[in-house]
């Protein structure tokens, strides 16, 4: 069995071509079930090769240069194009632009974080949503949703495990695993004070960032 | 494999081997602007792109339609087209794809069509799987082999494309598995399952003829 398997696969792979390898020959000598096989593809390819090649109208170069006509090739860059130098610097331009305003906006908030460092006053973050663009904040980990948690749509369980706020030195990391069920998590600050920050999932992937929706802490009773 | 058969491909490998040597020093000649090297390229690829069209969707004026579209999308990426692969490759890939789009669209279209069920298996977006006895008195051989193959066409028609697909590739235009590969950006192992099961499903659909 196994070895007319193998005879067939061979039938298939060569056709429509008929030269076979010895080994296939051979067994076909033998076998009269791969024979039948070989006769009836052997019919099937030949009736598909009866089939007439239709060929292209006499004008087809003619209506071809008409569509070319109407859609004529667009040119391949050329290097020192003056066009290409334009927009090349444009982009260049936009591009130092941004980097710039990344930059002065880093740095307004390490003036700020100097503030509440000096002041060791509560954290009040006035644009959580751009602290977190600065790429300073990191907010957590959580596991991904269990299926269970999907097919139910529950919102899912997050577990804080390396929780930090960098941005805000007045916190700092809780060793233990925090566990949050709602949108809101505890933290604590230098002071020993636990407090509440509002949070929000983005994804429910791996190693996804947990976006701060409001980061105004306030101070557990 | 035996020695014809070795011989046999051999003399096809340098063949291609030529052909796309050659198909590539006239694209290099088009991009620097000569118009008479792409007008050889044309001459050689028009003819097997319409019949390979035409067999994908069984209904000439498209097929050329696509065909001419093909060429224009050929001529249009000139700058963009590498030599990482032949120039066959490249053409029929273009052309499966726009005739799969077009198809596609086709049959969109004929979903929400009650006008399609009156149309003429022929003439139609994609035949009917209806064939009714044929009433008419018993005509001469060369009927009765326009009448095959007219059946075989259908049966073509009505294949799952991506049964169709490779399987007119390798058993009409007898493109190699490497090559239908490439056009069809599938491996090797299934590009020759899909033949060997479009091989099967034809046997069904053409009894009769076998």
């Amino acid at each position: 069995m196994k070895e007319c398997r193998r005879c067939r696969e061979a039938i298939e792979v060569a056709l429509p071509k008929r030269a076979f390898a010895a080994h296939v020959r051979a067994h076909l000598s033998r076998c009269a079930s791969c024979r039948a096989f070989y006769a009836e593809r052997s019919a099937l390819t030949a009736l598909l090769r009866e089939l007439p090649r239709v060929e292209a109208p006499k004008d087809f170069e003619l209506r071809l240069r008409a569509g070319l006509v109407a859609r004529p090739r667009t040119p391949p860059p050329r290097l020192f194009d003056p066009a290409t130098v334009l927009a090349s610097l444009a982009i260049l331009s936009v591009a130092t632009a941004l980097l710039l305003h990344v930059r002065w906006a880093a740095g307004e908030q390490t003036v700020a974080t100097r503030q509440i460092e000096e002041q060791r006053a509560p954290i009040l973050f006035e644009d959580p949503v751009a602290l977190i663009r600065t790429t300073e904040t990191r907010v957590a980990k959580h596991k991904r949703q269990s299926v269970r948690a999907k097919a139910t749509s529950r919102r899912p369980e997050i577990v804080a495990e390396d929780f930090a706020v960098k941005i805000a030195p007045a916190v700092e990391t809780m060793d233990e695993p925090l566990v949050a069920h709602a949108l809101e998590t505890k933290l604590l600050n230098k002071a020993g004070e636990v407090q509440i920050v509002r949070i929000e999932p983005v994804s429910f992937g791996d190693e996804a960032a947990l976006k701060i929706v409001s980061a105004e802490p306030r101070t557990e009773q | 494999m035996s020695a014809l058969s070795s011989i046999e491909d051999l003399l096809v490998a340098v063949s291609q081997s030529f052909d796309a040597a050659t198909d590539h020093r006239l694209l290099e000649a088009t991009r620097a602007g000569d118009e008479a090297a792409f007008a050889e390229l044309v001459r050689r690829y028009r003819h097997p792109i319409t019949n390979y069209v035409y067999r994908l969707t069984n209904d000439y004026d498209l097929a050329v339609d696509i065909a001419q579209e093909t060429f224009v999308r050929v001529y249009g990426a000139l700058a963009r087209y590498h030599t990482d692969y032949a120039f066959s490759t490249y053409i029929y890939r273009i052309a499966t794809n726009l005739a799969i789009s077009e198809l596609r669209r086709r049959k969109r279209r004929k979903l929400v069509s009650l006008t399609s069920i009156f149309r003429s298996a022929q003439k139609g977006d994609e035949p009917l799987e209806i064939d009714p006895a044929d009433s008419r008195p018993l005509p001469d051989a060369t009927l009765i082999a326009a009448e095959r193959q007219r059946a075989v066409a259908r049966a073509i028609a009505t294949l799952p494309e991506k049964y169709r697909v490779p399987l007119i590739l390798r058993d009409l235009e007898e493109r190699g598995y490497e090559e239908i590969a490439a056009i069809l950006r599938v491996s090797e192992g299934t590009v020759k399952s899909r033949i060997s099961r479009a091989r099967a499903l034809l046997r069904s659909k053409l009894r009769a003829h076998l």
